[in-house]
C-alpha cells in the first residue's frame, strides 16, 4: 500500500466518520417506559420538524466542513481536465506555444470554438509553468508570426495570449513549427518543446507533424481534430453579366446539395447555380436582370464555418502586366529562346501580360503601366530612372533586381538606388552555397541554393541592409537576397544574375519560388486587386484618413518599415485617401475549408511532454470554503440557542 | 425506621365508638344518626356528629397497589412497589406495636396474598412475607373489578375507627377508583392515600425528543418534553386534585411522595394524617 493510498483511506475515514456519527445521532427516537404516559401530550410534529430542520442544516454544514478538510488534505491529488506541461527531471522548461489562428479554427468542436479552446489550453499551460520556465508564442495563421519572443515573464505571455484573436488566415503549421524551433534554439533550457494548439487542418499532405522537427513537438487537444464538412467561397469576380465564383470544399461530399447564389443589395437573389460534387470548382453565374451596387456570392445550406460561405463580388481587373528587362546576350539562352526569367514568369501564370523591355525604363508613365518590373543584370539606373522607380515603388509597384557582372560596370552617375543604397561591386570566387538556416523565406526550395556554382557575386555596401529584410545570406554571412519596402511597394534584390552564365540559380526551384513570390507581391499590391488574407499592405504617405474593413474601421499598424494594413479577415477593404476610395479584397486560402487534420507523429502525443490531466492547488479556495462553513454553523447554533431561550 | 418514628410520634389515644367526647365533624351519609349533636346542629344550622374516643382496637388496613406500573423504577433508588412495601411494612410495624391489628390487600399484582387483620408478632412476619412475595405486574387499567376485589374485603371487615391506607401511584387505576375508595370512609374509618411516584414521574426531567410508553396500557407517546412538561405536571396535579377532592369529602387525605424521598418523613406524614383525620 502506497503512502498516497494510506492517506486517501485516512481522508475517506475523516469523511465517513462524521456521517456515521450523525446518522447515529439521528437514530430513531429512544423509547422509554413511563407509566403516566397517558398524561403526556403528543408533540411529535413540532419536535421532529424542528429537529429535522436543525439537524439537516447542521449535517450539511458539517459534511461541507469535513469535505473541505478532506479536499484540503487531498489537494495535491485533485486532478481535472487541464493541460499541463511535463518536465524531464523536474527542471525548467522552454515551451514554444504555437496557437493556430487560421480560419479553420473558427469551427466549433463540442459547442466551443476551436480557437477559444486553444487559447484556454494555452492559458492552462501557462498556469502550469513555474518560475524560470521560458515561453514563446507563435501564431500558425499564414504566414507564421512571432506573437511573443521567448521570455520568462509569464504575465507578458498572458497579455500576448489575450491580444490574439480569430482570423481568416490560411494555415502554416510547418512554418510555425520551424519558427518556434528557431526561437527555442537560442534558449539555455535543455528541456524544450513546441506545443501545437491547432486543429491541424492545413490542407497539406505533408509528413506527420512532429516527425521532422528538431525540437520535440507535443500536439494536445485531440478534440479539436474532428473532421467537419465545410465549403468556402474563395473568390467571386464579375465580368460583365457573369460572375465567376471559385468554391473550395474539404471533400466532394461537402458540396452535395448546395448551390451558389449571387445576392444584390436588399437580399435580392440575381443568380444561382448548383454546385457539382467536387472539392474545388469554378462556377459561372449569369446575372439575371439589372444588378447595380455591391453584390455578394454566398453558399446555400450550412457547414462548420459560416464566415467563409459569403464573399464580396469584385470587378475583374485587367490582367497584371509585368515588365522584364533582360539582355538577350547575357541573360538569354544559348538556343535563342526566352530567358530563364521570362520562362519562369510564363510557367507560373499564363494570364500575365509580360512585356520585354529593351532598357531600364525611366518614364514614369511607362512604369505606371506595370504591376511588376524585373531587371536582370542592368548596368545601373540613371537619375531619371531612379526617380521614376522611386515614385512607382512608393505607389505600390514591385520590382525584382537580379544583380550580375554589369553591376560593377556602372558608369558615373548611375546607381541602384532606391533598390540598394551605395555602390555595388562584382566580385569573383564567391562561396558555393547559401546558408540554409538564413534562407527560410525560400521555404522548401531553399535546398536548391546549395552548390550554385556561381561565377561571381554582387557585393553590396554596408548600408544596403539598412531598412531592408535579408531573405538569405551566403555561407560567409554576406547578403544573398534582400527585400526593401519602399512606400507601398517592394523591391527584391538578389546578388546573382538570372542568366545561366552566371550560376545554376535559374535552373533551381528556388528561382521559381523567387519569381513566384515577386509576382504574388505584385498581385497583392495591385490597386483594386485581390490578395490572400494575411497580406500586409504597406501604406504610403499621406496615410489614409479612413480604412473600413469587413468588420468596421481599422487602424493601420505602424512598424519599423512604416504604416501597414494587415488583412486579418476576408472581405472588402475600403481605403479613403486624397478624395478617392481604393478597394482591396482579401480572399481566403482555398485549402482552408478542408478541415481534414494532418497526421500526428506518435512521439508528439507522448505523456512525457505534457498531460491533459493536471494537479491543481485549490487549497486557498477550499480553506475559504472551510472558514465560511464553520462561520455558518456557528451562526446557526447561535440562532438556535436564542430561539430556544425565547421558547 | 419504625423506632425513629415512634419517638413521640405515635399517640396512645385511639378513636372510635367510645364514651369520651372527641370533637365534632360534619355529618356524612352513613354516620350513625345517634351521634348527631342537636346543639351543634342548632348553632351552625348544619348536621354535626360527635366523635367519641374509643377504647377499642383501631385496625390498620393496608391497600397496596401491585399493578405493573408500580414496578417502574426510573431515576429513583428503588421501584415504586418496593418503596410502597417499605412504607406499608413500617406502618404495620407501628400499628402492631401499638396492639392494633393490621390487614393487607393488594390491587392487582402476582403472588399477592391478602392478609386478614391480625395482631401479634406473627402478624408482622406474615405482613413482611406477603409484601416480599408479591410482584408488581399486570394491567389493571380500566379494570374496576381489580379495585373492587381489593376494596371489597376492607369494606366488609373494617370496623369503625379503622385506618385504611392506600399506597399507589394512582396513574393506572380506574377513574372510578377514587370514588370507590372514598366510599370506604364511612363508619368512622380514616382514609389516607399515599401516592408513590418515581422522581422522573414527579418532575418529568426529560430533554430532547423522546417516545414514552406506558407500562400497563399500550400507549406510546412521541413528544417534545420541553414543550409538554408544563401540561404534564398540570395533568398530574389534576389527578391529585380529583383524589383529594373525593377524600376530603370523607375526611381523608392524599399525600404524595417520590421514591427518592426519605421514607421516615413519609411515615411521619402518614401518621400525622391518620391522627388528624381521626381527630
Amino acid at each position: 500500500m502506497s503512502f498516497a493510498t494510506a492517506l486517501g483511506l485516512l481522508v475517506s475515514l475523516l469523511v465517513v466518520a462524521p456521517v456515521v456519527a450523525h446518522m447515529l445521532r439521528r437514530r430513531r427516537t429512544e423509547t422509554r417506559a413511563f407509566p403516566p404516559a397517558r398524561l403526556v401530550l403528543s408533540a411529535t410534529p413540532v419536535a421532529r420538524q424542528r429537529a429535522k430542520l436543525e439537524d439537516r442544516a447542521l449535517f450539511v454544514i458539517r459534511a461541507l466542513v469535513v469535505a473541505a478538510l478532506a479536499l484540503l488534505g487531498a489537494t495535491p491529488f485533485v486532478r481535472c481536465s487541464r493541460l499541463s506541461v511535463g518536465r524531464q527531471g523536474g527542471g525548467s522548461v522552454a515551451m514554444m506555444l504555437v496557437v493556430d489562428d487560421s480560419m479553420s479554427m473558427r469551427a466549433k468542436s463540442g459547442g466551443e470554438a476551436r480557437f477559444a479552446r486553444a487559447i484556454a489550453g494555452a492559458n492552462e499551460l501557462l498556469s502550469s509553468l513555474r518560475e524560470g520556465d521560458a515561453v514563446a508564442i507563435v501564431t500558425a495563421g499564414a504566414p507564421a508570426r512571432v506573437a511573443l519572443a521567448a521570455t520568462t515573464d509569464l504575465g507578458a505571455a498572458r497579455a500576448a495570449l489575450d491580444a490574439l484573436h480569430e482570423s481568416d488566415r490560411g494555415t502554416d503549421l510547418d512554418g510555425a513549427i520551424s519558427l518556434a524551433s528557431s526561437l527555442a534554439r537560442s534558449l539555455p533550457h535543455p528541456d524544450r518543446r513546441v506545443v501545437l494548439l491547432s486543429d491541424l487542418a492545413d490542407g497539406q499532405q505533408g509528413p506527420a507533424l512532429g516527425e521532422e522537427s528538431e525540437t520535440p513537438v507535443w500536439v494536445p487537444l485531440p478534440a479539436l481534430r474532428e473532421r467537419l464538412p465545410d465549403c468556402g467561397v474563395v473568390s467571386a469576380v464579375r465580368k460583365g453579366a457573369t460572375v465567376q465564383v471559385h468554391v473550395s470544399c474539404g471533400a466532394a461530399s461537402d458540396a452535395e446539395g448546395r448551390a451558389v447564389e449571387c445576392v444584390a443589395e436588399g437580399g435580392r437573389v440575381v443568380g444561382r447555380i448548383s454546385m457539382a460534387a467536387s472539392a474545388s470548382q469554378e462556377l459561372e453565374l449569369s446575372i439575371e436582370g439589372e444588378a447595380k451596387g455591391a453584390l455578394v456570392a454566398r453558399l446555400t445550406g450550412s457547414d462548420a464555418i459560416a464566415a467563409d460561405d459569403v464573399a464580396p463580388v469584385v470587378a475583374a481587373a485587367t490582367g497584371m502586366s509585368v515588365g522584364v528587362v533582360v539582355d538577350v546576350l547575357q541573360g538569354g539562352t544559348s538556343s535563342g529562346g526566352p530567358s530563364p526569367l521570362e520562362q519562369a514568369i510564363g510557367a507560373l501564370d499564363e494570364s500575365i501580360a509580360m512585356r520585354p523591355l529593351s532598357s531600364v525604363p525611366d518614364d514614369p508613365e511607362l512604369l505606371a503601366s506595370f504591376s511588376v518590373v524585373m531587371l536582370d543584370d542592368p548596368y545601373g539606373l540613371t537619375p531619371e530612372a531612379r526617380g521614376a522607380f522611386k515614385t512607382w515603388l512608393e505607389r505600390g509597384g514591385v520590382a525584382l533586381l537580379l544583380l550580375g557582372p554589369r553591376a560593377g560596370q556602372a558608369i558615373l552617375g548611375e546607381s541602384f538606388d532606391p533598390f540598394v543604397p551605395g555602390p555595388v561591386r562584382w566580385a569573383p570566387n564567391p562561396p558555393n552555397n547559401v546558408d540554409l538556416a538564413s534562407a527560410g523565406w525560400f521555404g522548401a526550395t531553399s535546398e536548391g541554393l546549395l552548390n550554385l556554382a556561381p561565377n561571381g557575386r554582387a557585393l553590396l555596401d554596408a548600408r544596403a541592409l539598412e531598412g531592408a529584410q535579408p531573405l538569405a545570406r551566403w555561407s560567409d554571412g554576406l547578403p544573398f537576397a534582400l527585400s526593401r519596402q519602399v512606400g507601398e511597394g517592394e523591391a527584391i534584390v538578389v546578388t546573382l544574375p538570372g542568366g545561366l552564365q552566371g550560376s545554376e540559380l535559374p535552373v533551381r526551384p528556388a528561382f521559381l519560388h523567387l519569381v513566384d513570390k515577386t509576382l504574388e507581391a505584385g498581385k497583392a499590391r495591385a490597386v483594386g486587386r485581390r490578395a490572400r488574407v494575411g497580406t500586409v499592405w504597406p501604406l504610403r504617405d499621406p496615410l489614409p484618413i479612413k480604412i473600413m474593413g469587413p468588420d468596421g474601421p481599422i487602424v493601420p499598424k505602424t512598424e519599423a518599415g512604416g504604416a501597414a494594413l494587415v488583412a486579418e479577415k476576408a472581405g472588402l477593404y475600403l481605403i479613403e485617401r486624397e478624395g478617392s476610395t481604393e478597394v482591396r479584397v482579401a480572399e481566403i486560402d482555398e485549402r482552408e475549408p478542408d478541415l481534414t487534420p494532418r497526421p500526428v507523429a506518435p512521439a508528439a502525443s507522448s505523456d512525457a511532454l505534457g498531460t491533459e490531466r493536471a494537479s491543481i492547488d485549490a487549497s486557498p479556495y477550499v480553506a475559504f470554503l472551510l472558514l465560511a462553513a464553520i462561520a455558518t454553523e456557528s451562526g446557526l447554533r447561535l440562532w438556535t440557542r436564542k430561539r430556544e431561550a425565547k421558547a | 425506621m419504625v423506632d425513629g418514628v415512634y419517638a413521640g410520634m405515635h399517640p396512645s389515644v385511639r378513636k372510635g365508638a367510645g364514651v369520651e367526647f372527641g370533637g365534632h365533624r360534619a355529618y356524612v351519609p352513613g354516620d350513625d344518626v345517634r351521634l348527631l349533636d342537636r346543639r351543634a346542629m342548632a348553632r351552625h344550622d348544619k348536621p354535626f356528629v360527635r366523635e367519641l374516643q374509643t377504647e377499642t382496637e383501631r385496625a390498620l388496613r393496608l391497600l397496596v397497589d401491585a399493578s405493573g406500573s408500580m414496578a417502574f423504577q426510573g431515576s429513583g433508588p428503588v421501584s415504586k412497589f418496593d418503596y410502597a412495601a417499605t412504607i406499608a411494612a413500617a406502618l404495620g410495624r407501628i400499628a402492631l406495636s401499638s396492639g392494633d391489628p393490621v390487614g393487607l390487600e393488594f390491587v392487582g399484582g402476582a403472588e399477592a396474598r391478602s392478609l386478614p387483620a391480625a395482631s401479634g408478632r406473627e402478624a408482622f412476619e406474615r405482613l413482611l412475607s406477603s409484601l416480599g412475595q408479591a410482584k408488581a405486574e399486570g394491567d389493571i387499567t380500566g379494570d374496576l373489578g381489580a379495585v373492587d376485589r381489593a376494596l371489597g374485603p376492607v369494606a366488609r371487615r373494617a370496623r369503625r375507627g379503622a385506618v385504611i391506607v392506600l399506597l399507589s401511584d394512582l396513574v393506572d387505576l380506574h377513574p372510578e377508583a377514587a370514588s370507590r375508595f372514598a366510599a370506604l370512609g364511612t363508619g368512622g374509618r380514616t382514609l389516607v392515600v399515599l401516592q408513590v411516584l418515581d422522581p422522573d414521574e414527579a418532575t418529568f426531567p426529560f430533554d430532547g425528543p423522546v417516545k414514552l410508553r406506558s407500562v400497563e396500557a399500550s400507549i406510546e407517546i412521541e413528544t417534545d418534553p420541553v414543550a409538554v412538561k408544563g401540561a404534564y405536571l398540570d395533568a398530574l396535579d389534576e389527578l391529585r386534585e380529583g383524589w383529594s377532592r373525593r377524600l376530603l369529602g370523607r375526611g381523608g387525605r392524599l399525600i404524595t411522595c417520590a421514591t427518592g424521598d426519605d421514607p421516615i418523613g413519609v411515615v411521619r406524614e402518614l401518621l400525622r394524617a391518620t391522627q388528624g383525620s381521626a381527630r
